[in-house]
């Protein structure tokens, strides 16, 4: 008489207990592993909340006043409903705190002013020499004085303008050029922190590979791919939301923390950082979705392929 | 032509799809060809292991050996030829599949490895748990192997930290758990002393005496008289191939795939080739 051969599944009960062993034995002889994965989560997701929060840096920036003009030439062609109409909805926009309509004499008058004893030279122009101009004011601050190339942009490609000066003092040219380092600081500062999270996931993958060469026996023990992958892909996914959740429990004590005064700036990084519940919620899922991928990849048996190991 | 899976696809419910079947379990490996990096290790050969008995391969290093158990473990797929265990032809089952054919083998491979930081008797468990066996049950049948050859007392010892020896009575005992129906063993004698050796020859006659099929590759002589003193059939390795008139098997010519008749084909007398 030979012994049974068993083929097909075992019983589902059976299974199931089994791969509770599997996992807690997993979790037992890879504890270092699965700390270290836990850890590199944590630092991928602190690395892309701190992404966020540069995304949104000028929100926490101290406020500065800095103030910009915008000169706007009119084509002589358009009539004046259409001027005070987009003077009208030049003054609806944010940032901008008045409008003025200069007319062609009076430009002129302006210019003869500040020519003073050159005046002379403007002697004999005739009536319309210089185009009608919008004097666009913008509010003080950082953002004024960056909107103020953007408006420009746009009031260019606008009919009835045939030009836009942008005119700043010398502290405005002073906080452009501190707005644009500030933006590609932010960009090489997001960058770090993209490859900071991308090191971290590689090092989870490294310390998780560890574990195939018990994946490698498992499977030649007759272990289903599932009974191989299924514990570390749970204690990947485990390992992964971890991680992810200490960073978002610690930018909400961040936030909790930000009510004292000295530590206001706090909340605006947390605020940058967390992104919102959808956000929170999607870096949990994420983390632990992409732990466990991550384990199983690690831990997967062998592909077969002819003259090679199966 | 389509592979199908390994699993009886006569049930369609998972507790019932499980079968235990008591067949008359054979290996048997057809025209098996596998090349390594060119170079040709196994040239067409066919060997068969049937139910009962102990089949010992001989030849020396290099001879092809550990790559002719490695094939019919099913741990490595032939360039050519078929391998037959029980009325499965592995080499054609999908990768998914071969983990239900795996678990019917006790496999010794030349360097024994373990599960790390696990005991002994876990690890011996383990085949056990890949057949669904209760863990109770696991855990008799494991220390009961270990009692077979005799180190029942390193149960609960890290393999780690064991001797060559040690080791490789630990993975004898963990292929020998549960009394699969096809046993085979790398090398069963090495890192053994005469006593050891013993204990594992004694072990391999039990399992044969169970009804299951050994096989095992040795160049131990003294190992290998041993076992022919207690009725294993001889066949000698050589580059490959099998030395003509050593043991009984002879391929036929021009009748290949064993399981012409069925499964039952492989218990005929008339499969018996040569002498």
């Amino acid at each position: 008489m030979t012994p049974a051969m068993s083929v097909g599944p075992a019983p589902l009960s059976e299974r199931f207990r089994w791969g509770l062993r599997l996992t807690a034995q997993a979790l037992r002889r890879h504890r270092a592993t699965w700390v270290l994965s836990a850890l590199g989560f944590a630092c991928a997701t602190a690395a892309l909340a701190a992404c966020l929060t540069l995304a949104h840096g000028s929100s926490f920036q101290a406020p500065a006043t800095g103030t910009a003009q915008l000169v706007a030439f009119l084509n002589d062609a358009l009539p004046a409903s259409d001027r005070d109409a987009l003077a009208a909805t030049l003054r609806q926009l944010p940032g901008v705190s008045g409008v003025r309509v200069l007319p062609s004499d009076e430009a002129l008058g302006r210019m003869r002013a500040e020519l003073g004893p050159r005046a002379a030279l403007l002697d004999g122009v005739e009536d319309g020499f210089l185009p009608t101009t919008l004097e666009i004011a913008l509010r003080p601050g950082r953002q004024g004085a960056g909107r103020a190339d953007e408006l420009a942009w746009r009031l260019r490609r606008m009919g009835g303008i045939s030009d836009v000066d942008v005119l700043r003092n010398e502290a405005d040219h002073r906080l452009v050029t501190e707005q644009e380092t500030s933006r590609h600081l932010r960009w090489a500062l997001a960058g770090a922190g993209a490859l900071l999270a991308l090191a971290s996931l590689a090092l989870v993958g490294l310390v998780t590979r560890r574990q195939r060469a018990d994946a490698i026996l498992l499977d030649g023990l007759g272990f289903t791919a599932w009974a191989v992958c299924g514990p570390a892909f749970f204690m990947g996914a485990a390992a992964g939301a971890a991680g992810a959740s200490a960073i978002l429990l610690a930018l909400h004590v961040a936030g909790r923390l930000a009510s004292l005064p000295a530590l206001a700036w706090l909340g605006a990084v947390a605020a940058g950082g967390l992104g919102g519940a959808r956000g929170q919620a999607a870096a949990f899922v994420a983390a632990g979705l992409l732990g466990g991928a991550i384990a199983w990849w690690g831990t997967r048996p062998p592909g077969r392929t002819s003259a090679r190991p199966l | 032509m389509a592979r199908g899976p390994l699993t009886a696809p006569a049930t369609t419910k998972l507790a019932l799809a499980r079968q235990r079947r008591t067949i008359a379990f054979v290996l048997r490996l057809v025209a098996v060809t596998l090349r390594l990096g060119g170079e040709l290790v196994l040239d067409g050969l066919t060997v068969e292991a049937r139910a009962g008995e102990i089949l010992l391969i001989e030849g020396n290093r290099g001879a092809g050996k550990t790559k002719l158990l490695e094939v019919a473990a099913a741990r490595r797929q032939p360039d050519a030829g078929e391998v037959w265990i029980a009325d499965h032809d592995v080499t054609a089952l999908q990768r998914g599949s071969l983990p239900f054919v795996r678990r019917n083998i006790g496999y010794v491979e030349a360097e024994p490895r373990f599960l790390s930081r696990m005991t002994v008797v876990e690890n011996v468990m383990m085949p056990l748990g890949a057949r669904g066996e209760p863990a109770a049950w696991a855990r008799e049948a494991a220390v009961r192997a270990l009692g077979k050859v005799g180190i029942v007392g390193l149960g609960a010892h890290d393999p780690a930290c064991l001797s060559n020896g040690a080791r490789r009575l630990a993975a004898i005992a963990r292929a020998l758990a549960g009394v699969p129906p096809l046993v085979i063993v790398d090398e069963p004698s090495a890192s053994l002393s005469a006593v050891d050796a013993g204990a594992v020859l004694s072990a391999m006659c039990g399992a044969v005496e169970g009804g299951g099929a050994v096989v095992c590759a040795s160049a131990d002589s003294a190992f290998v008289a041993a076992a022919t003193a207690a009725g294993a059939r001889r066949l000698r390795l050589d580059a490959g191939r099998l030395v003509p008139g050593v043991g009984t098997m002879v391929a036929l010519p021009g009748r290949r795939g064993p399981l012409a008749g069925g499964p039952d084909a492989l218990l005929d007398p008339q499969m018996e080739l040569g002498s």
